[in-house]
């Protein structure tokens, strides 16, 4: 008789240890460590910056914008951004995607990615087609890895990897594999 | 040939760098640059705009030399120089510093030599520095 009591006493204590468990899966959804969490979306961004003298410098327009808490990465769909700066032309970058560094000094540009410039009294509008550049706005200086090309007027530019310095006066580096084609007359 | 002066300039070389404080370009490493049958090679050439033209090519090397066909029927003309200065639409070639320039067997050394290229003629001498060294080499015709 004693056995089957002992063992009707293992059997309820058994079951109300498993009764107690808490459920693996609730685990997993409250918190994955590691996991990026999106805090917070935006359609239709428009982020405006101006300098010291209140004069318009940048600005970032974007269709959809979402903002991760681990990360305080910013990543933005068909980012546009916009350069401006007193008596010179403007320059207007666009990108597929874009990512947004936590401190916004960095700026990354993924996919297809084009900068133009304006024309002024001096200089002919310009156009350079990219991909996968990083814009320091800060510096209003950008740089690439990848192939460029660089058209103004009926002259064009290739090149493999850009540095460009946006201030003016401009200055646009290839660092390798250059090649040019100038109309003359 | 008459017609370089058209045709586009085609340059490649190791790298390009766009100033806009002097509206220059400048290319630097084993530049090679064609325009036409006119080629030229050079360690770094800077080329300076006027307006938004390509204006004066300025080739720099160790020597930077050129090589031109004036007519079709006609042999080469090379250069060569420590500096050669192209001015696209004027059409003329100024070759300093150990200057040589040759067409056939005819050839022509000075401190700088001012090439016009559709007249395929040339003046030597009158150098940036005064000296007016010039030494010239023509081989007769061998009459028939």
């Amino acid at each position: 008789m004693r056995t089957w009591l002992l063992l009707l006493l293992l059997g309820v204590l058994g079951f109300t240890w498993w009764a107690s468990r808490p459920e693996p899966s609730a685990i997993s959804t409250t918190q994955t460590p590691g996991k990026d969490v999106q805090d917070y979306s935006l359609n239709g961004l428009a982020l405006r910056q101006f300098d010291i003298q209140g004069q318009l410098s940048h600005r970032l327009l974007a269709e959809d914008m979402q903002h991760y808490r681990g990360s305080g990465l910013t990543r933005i769909q068909t980012p546009e951004y916009i350069l401006y700066e007193q008596g010179s032309p403007v320059w207007t970058v666009n990108a597929a995607r874009g990512e947004l560094s936590s401190d916004q000094t960095l700026l990354k540009l993924f996919g297809k990615t084009t900068l133009e410039r304006e024309a002024d009294d001096m200089h002919p509008a310009m156009r350079l087609e990219t991909a996968d550049l990083r814009i320091y706005p800060h510096k209003e200086y950008a740089e690439t890895d990848e192939p460029v090309t660089v058209t103004s007027e009926q002259n064009w530019i290739k090149s493999t990897g850009m540095q460009a310095w946006f201030k003016s006066p401009t200055r646009i580096l290839f660092p390798a594999q250059a090649r040019a084609h100038y109309v003359a007359q | 040939l008459p017609s370089d002066k058209d045709a586009p300039v085609e340059i490649e070389a190791d790298s390009a760098d766009i100033d806009g404080a002097t509206n220059t370009t400048t290319y630097r490493g084993k530049v090679r640059i064609s325009q036409g049958s006119m080629e030229l090679k050079a360690d770094k050439v800077v080329i300076t705009f006027k307006g938004r033209k390509p204006h004066i090519l300025t080739a720099t090397g160790t020597p930077a030399k050129f090589r031109q066909k004036p007519e079709q029927d006609k042999g080469w003309v090379t250069g060569q120089g420590r500096t050669i200065v192209y001015r696209i639409n004027s059409e003329e070639l100024v070759l300093t510093g150990n200057a040589v320039l040759t067409q056939n067997d005819d050839s022509f050394r000075s401190d700088r030599i001012v090439y016009d290229r559709v007249k395929a003629r040339l003046k030597a001498g009158a150098a940036a520095q005064g000296s007016e060294r010039v030494k010239v080499i023509i081989h007769p015709q061998d009459t028939p």
